[in-house]
């Protein structure tokens, strides 16, 4: 008996089915390489430090400031538990919070108290730091006074650097109040640079949003505005979405004086601008290395 | 093909000669006079489009916006308005015609804080400054010398020095900033006369 050889019959593509695997197969590769290749995950809770500050010499200067009796064990407490909630009910990573006060005055609430300065305390606050606070909050954060409320218990506005009563709520020397005040104006910034992005529909990663924020608490949001404006000028839309999105390109970045340089010198003048931008770079730099895990800084592998 | 050429070329010439023989004649001068005008609007239509492409002294934009704060001294709303007016063209034409970095960064500069309509979409101080400063401008125009111009005055003050204050042991503003405010102080504590 003669065994039947069975004929393998192939389905007939159609040209519809032809059409779309042709063209279908090289966009899911571009959308895929593109998607990966520029998007780095969009929470990271391995960026910044649980451990802070991160940094080894920041660690000793801290110790040398307990040892010293230049931060009080209790002040000490009451920054720590304040800036705790604080940042949960604001939603600021704690390290970048903290690393932001130890960074402004090394967590001394009454620097400036005794002299005619013109910024006080932990956040060292200005006067038109203190206006926006009591006037004009709503203008960016629409939440801005309920957070008040469920931080400090009440509206305890207006807060001002009252010397007088130093754990009078509305002061600005009251550590609960300058913890809040000043997480509140970080947290404005971070609105107001998101906004912008938004307008632009241009994407970013969150942390290092975070770290443009604190460069616009220290150097005004200008600053920030004109280096993002300057990198698209240099490298193109391109360019500032790698600086936005990418987390090594910001870290990257730190360490480009020339941008920092000249962004600022979009607004300044050339000898004013050189002395900015150093300041602006290394206090980004002493942020970065209070708040990034020293493992991710050593990945990186620049000179930070 | 060069005979047929030939023959184009001199019948085009003999009507161009009979055209010009004829206005040559009696009565032909209102063709000449057709002639005159629109040739002179032609040319003059030119400088001007050659003027548009001269950027204008930068030296004088800045005298010019300099000014614009004593301007409104005598209470004159609408003095005030026309000098304004003025230099926002002048800073139009220069961004647009001007290459030199300076004269942009100048010019760039006004216009955050006067003009920023004139500053391109994809600028990110354009929108920072059309929503947060610029209705409170159009508040103390629209009303110079009132307390409710002088409430919007300080808080573009305030905005203002949060907005671009870099240092806070000695604070300071830009020079653009500083005379914005001057300009503003001005018209929101004097009324218009």
């Amino acid at each position: 008996m003669a065994r039947r050889r069975k004929k393998i019959v192939f389905a007939r593509p159609s040209w519809t089915k032809l059409t779309l695997l042709v063209l279908g197969f090289p966009l899911a590769l571009t959308t895929g390489l593109w998607f990966f290749g520029t998007h780095e995950p969009f929470t990271d809770p391995n960026f910044f430090s649980r451990n802070y500050p991160a940094s080894e010499s920041l660690r000793e200067e801290l110790y040398y400031l307990r040892t010293m009796d230049r931060l009080k064990h209790e002040d000490e407490l009451t920054i720590q538990q304040t800036l705790t909630h604080t940042s949960s009910v604001l939603n600021i990573p704690e390290p970048i919070l903290w690393c932001l006060f130890f960074q402004e005055s090394r967590l001394n609430h009454l620097l400036g108290i005794g002299d005619e300065r013109t910024s006080y305390g932990l956040g060292q606050f200005t006067y038109f730091g203190f206006y926006e606070i009591n006037y004009q909050l709503h203008q960016f954060n629409r939440e801005g006074k309920q957070h008040l409320i469920e931080l400090l218990g009440t509206d305890i506005r207006p807060i001002g650097p009252t010397k007088t009563e130093l754990f009078n709520p509305s002061s600005y020397y009251y550590i609960p109040t300058a913890v809040v005040t000043s997480a509140l104006f970080l947290k404005d910034r971070n609105i107001q640079l998101q906004r912008a992005l938004a307008r632009q529909n241009i994407s970013f990663d969150p942390e290092v949003l975070w770290l443009f924020s604190v460069m616009a608490y220290n150097k005004g949001s200008r600053a920030v505005f004109s280096l993002w404006n300057q990198e698209r000028q240099r490298s193109g839309q391109k360019g500032l979405k790698r600086l936005l999105q990418s987390k090594t390109e910001f870290l990257r970045s730190l360490e480009d004086s020339a941008l920092f340089h000249t962004s600022l010198g979009r607004i300044w003048s050339e000898k004013a601008a050189r002395g900015l931008a150093h300041e602006l770079l290394v206090h980004m730099r002493n942020i970065t290395a209070c708040a990034v895990e020293p493992q991710v800084l050593r990945s990186y592998g620049g000179s930070l | 093909m060069m005979g047929f050429l030939k023959e184009m070329i001199s019948r085009f010439l003999k009507s161009l000669q009979q055209y010009f023989i004829g206005l040559t004649r009696a009565g032909s001068h209102q063709t000449w006079m057709t002639f005159f005008v629109v040739g002179t609007g032609i040319f003059l239509f030119y400088l001007i489009y050659l003027a548009t492409l001269i950027a204008p002294d930068l030296e004088l934009v800045q005298e010019q916006f300099q000014k614009l704060s004593t301007t409104y001294e005598r209470g004159d709303l609408r003095d005030f308005l026309r000098r304004k007016d003025v230099l926002r063209n002048e800073v139009a034409r220069t961004l647009k015609v001007n290459r030199s970095q300076h004269a942009q960064m100048i010019a760039t500069n006004i216009s955050v804080y006067l003009f920023p309509e004139l500053l391109p979409d994809r600028d990110f101080e354009k929108h920072e400054a059309l929503s947060a400063w610029l209705p409170l401008q159009k508040k103390i125009e629209s009303n110079p010398g009132t307390q409710e111009s002088r409430i919007a005055f300080e808080e573009m003050k305030a905005t203002f020095w949060n907005y671009e204050s870099p240092d806070r042991s000695s604070p300071r503003l830009s020079e653009t900033a500083r005379q914005v405010l001057e300009i503003y102080d001005r018209l929101s504590s004097k009324k218009q006369e």
